[in-house]
C-alpha cells in the first residue's frame, strides 16, 4: 500500500508542500467507475476540478472525506492519512457542499454553539464577524434564508475554525453572478495565507478561470489532465479551417473536433508548435469551457 | 458528540413544546382511568422516544449525514449520540409523567398502588420502551428512517397481535406468576438489548456509504 514512501516517512515535511495527495484512487459502482485518479494540490493554491455532471467530482470528494470506501488507492490530506487520522484531518478542513445541510429550524447562533462543541478551535468571534460581513441575521431560522444566504452561512461555518484547507463541492452552483463573485473574493482572501489551500469542484468553468491556479479535468471517471491553469490556457488552442484545409491537418494532432457551417474547429495542444506546423491556419486561444466541451462533446478522429 | 446532541435538541425544540401540551392533555385524560399512572407513563415514554425518530427524519430532510460526516466526528459518535438521545428522552418523558401522575394519585389514590408500585410500573414501562427502541434503532441505521416507519408499526403491533392470536388459537397465556417474574427481569433484558443494539447499529453505520 505504500505507494508513496516519502509521505509515510516524513508527514510534516510533506505537509509543507502539498495539502492534498491522491494516488491511484479507484472506486467502482454498478454503472460508474472512478479509475486511477492521481491528484496533487500544492499548499497555497486553488485547484479547480471540472467535469460534466456524473464525471466523478463528487465521488472523489466523498472518497476524500471517507464517506465512501475506495477500492484502491491512497489519500493524504494535510499530511494525514484520510482514514487512520480522519478526526485530526477533519479538524483542519472546512467543507462546503452545493447546498446547505443545516436543519430548517436552526438559527445561526445555534450553529455557533453546536460547532463550538464539534471543533476544538471554533472561533465564536470570527463566526459572528462573518455573519456581519455576509449580512446574515444571527437569530433567524435558516428556513427563511435564500439560497445565497444559506451558501454564505455554510461558508462562514466552514471558515470559523481556522481550517487550512477548504473542500468545496459546487459551492457556486445555482447562485447569481453577484453572489458568486462575492464568494470567489472570500476564497481569494482565504488563500492570502500561504499555508491555506482550496479544492473547488464546479461546472461553472468561468468561476475557476477567475480564481484557480490548477485545473483538474475529470471525464467519465478518469482524469484527463491536472495542470497549472496558465499553462493549460497557453498550451491548448483552437485550430480553425475550412473543409479544403481540414484534409491537410494531421489527425494525430486533433484532440477534439467540431464541424459547423463555417468550417472545422479542432482542439489542439502545443499551440506554439502547431502555429509553426499549420502556418496558413488560424489558431484561437481557448477557455476552460472550450476544452471541456471538446473533450466531452467533440468527435474523436482517430 | 455533545455537539450532535445539541443539534438534535435545537431541531426538536419545536416538537418538544407540542409534547408538553400533550403531557397536560393526557394527564387530564388519564385522570379518569382506573389507574392513571401506567397508561399515562407508558404513553409518554413512547411518545418522548418517538422524538428520537423525528430527529432522524429531520437529519434526513436536511441531508445532515453528509455534512455531519465532514466534521471531526466519528461514525461511532454519531450512533452513540442517537442512543444517548433516545435514553435522555425516555428519562425526561418518564420523569415528567411520573411527577404528574403522582400529583393525580395524591388527589385520587388507587388501592394497592403506593409509591413502590408506582416506581415499579415506571421502571417496567421504561424498560419496554428501551427494549422496543433497541429493535428499532438498528433498522433505522440500516434502512433509513422512512422505510423504518413500517417496522415501527410492526414492532408495536406484534405483541398485541400475538396476545390476540394466542387467545384465539387456544394457546394458554403465561400465568400471572410467570409474567411477574418476566417483569422483574425486564430491566436487565432492556439493558442488554440496548447495548447489543448499539453494537449492531455501530457496525451498520461504520460500513455505510453516505
Amino acid at each position: 500500500m505504500n505507494h508513496h514512501g516519502n509521505t509515510m516517512q516524513h508527514p510534516s515535511a510533506e505537509r509543507s508542500h502539498h495539502s492534498i495527495e491522491i494516488r491511484n484512487l479507484s472506486k467502482s459502482f454498478d454503472r460508474f467507475r472512478l479509475e486511477d485518479v492521481n491528484l496533487t494540490l500544492p499548499c497555497g493554491s486553488i485547484m479547480g476540478v471540472i467535469g460534466e455532471n456524473g464525471a466523478g467530482k463528487t465521488t472523489t470528494i466523498k472518497l476524500m472525506l471517507n464517506q465512501l470506501k475506495a477500492n484502491a488507492g491512497q489519500i493524504t490530506i494535510l499530511g494525514y492519512d484520510h482514514i487512520r487520522e480522519e478526526k485530526k484531518l477533519k479538524e483542519e478542513i472546512g467543507v462546503v457542499f452545493d447546498e446547505s445541510y443545516f436543519h430548517d429550524n436552526i438559527k445561526p447562533k445555534h450553529i455557533s454553539k453546536i460547532m463550538a462543541r464539534v471543533y476544538q478551535r471554533w472561533d465564536h468571534e470570527m463566526f459572528s464577524d462573518y455573519l456581519k460581513q455576509f449580512h446574515l441575521p444571527e437569530d433567524k431560522i435558516t428556513k427563511e434564508f435564500s439560497r445565497g444566504m444559506k451558501m454564505k452561512l455554510s461558508l462562514a461555518t466552514a471558515l470559523s475554525h481556522h481550517p487550512k484547507l477548504l473542500i468545496l463541492d459546487e459551492p457556486t452552483s445555482g447562485l447569481d453572478p453577484v453572489i458568486r463573485n462575492e464568494i470567489l473574493d472570500i476564497f481569494l482572501d482565504f488563500i492570502q495565507d500561504e499555508e491555506n489551500s482550496i479544492l473547488f469542484s464546479s461546472h461553472i468553468t468561468s468561476d475557476l478561470e477567475k480564481v484557480a491556479d490548477y485545473i483538474t479535468f475529470l471525464h467519465e471517471g478518469r482524469i484527463m489532465f491536472s495542470e497549472s491553469k496558465d499553462e493549460l490556457l497557453a498550451d491548448y488552442g483552437l485550430l480553425l479551417c475550412g473543409a479544403a484545409d481540414f484534409s491537410t491537418v494531421d489527425k494525430g494532432d486533433i484532440i477534439g473536433h467540431r464541424e459547423n457551417r463555417f468550417g472545422h474547429e479542432m482542439l489542439i495542444r502545443n499551440k506554439a508548435k502547431m502555429a509553426q506546423k499549420y502556418k496558413g491556419l488560424t489558431i484561437d486561444s481557448v477557455t476552460l469551457e472550450d476544452i471541456m466541451l471538446f473533450y466531452v462533446k467533440g468527435d474523436q478522429l482517430k | 458528540m455533545t455537539g450532535l446532541l445539541l443539534k438534535d435538541f435545537y431541531s426538536l425544540r419545536q416538537y418538544g413544546k407540542t409534547m408538553l401540551f400533550m403531557l397536560v392533555f393526557f394527564a387530564f385524560l388519564s385522570a379518569g382511568m382506573d389507574n392513571p399512572a401506567s397508561f399515562f407513563e407508558g404513553f409518554m415514554i413512547i411518545m418522548s422516544m418517538m422524538m428520537a425518530i423525528y430527529s432522524f427524519s429531520y437529519d434526513n430532510l436536511a441531508k445532515w449525514d453528509r455534512f455531519g460526516l465532514s466534521l471531526p466526528v466519528t461514525r461511532t459518535e454519531v450512533v452513540a449520540g442517537k442512543y444517548l438521545l433516545s435514553l435522555i428522552l425516555c428519562m425526561l418523558g418518564g420523569i415528567l409523567a411520573f411527577l404528574l401522575s403522582s400529583v393525580i394519585l395524591t388527589f385520587r389514590p388507587v388501592e394497592d398502588f403506593g409509591l413502590k408500585e408506582h416506581l415499579y410500573s415506571l421502571v417496567g414501562v421504561s424498560a419496554i420502551g428501551i427494549f422496543l427502541f433497541s429493535i428499532l434503532l438498528p433498522l433505522i441505521f440500516k434502512f433509513g428512517v422512512e422505510k423504518s416507519r413500517l417496522f415501527l408499526i410492526a414492532i408495536f403491533a406484534a405483541p398485541t397481535a400475538a396476545v390476540i392470536s394466542f387467545g384465539q388459537l387456544g394457546i394458554e397465556l403465561p400465568s400471572g406468576v410467570v409474567l411477574l417474574g418476566l417483569l422483574k427481569l425486564l430491566p436487565l433484558i432492556a439493558v442488554v438489548a440496548f447495548l447489543l443494539s448499539f453494537l449492531v447499529s455501530n457496525r451498520i453505520y461504520c460500513s455505510k456509504e453516505i
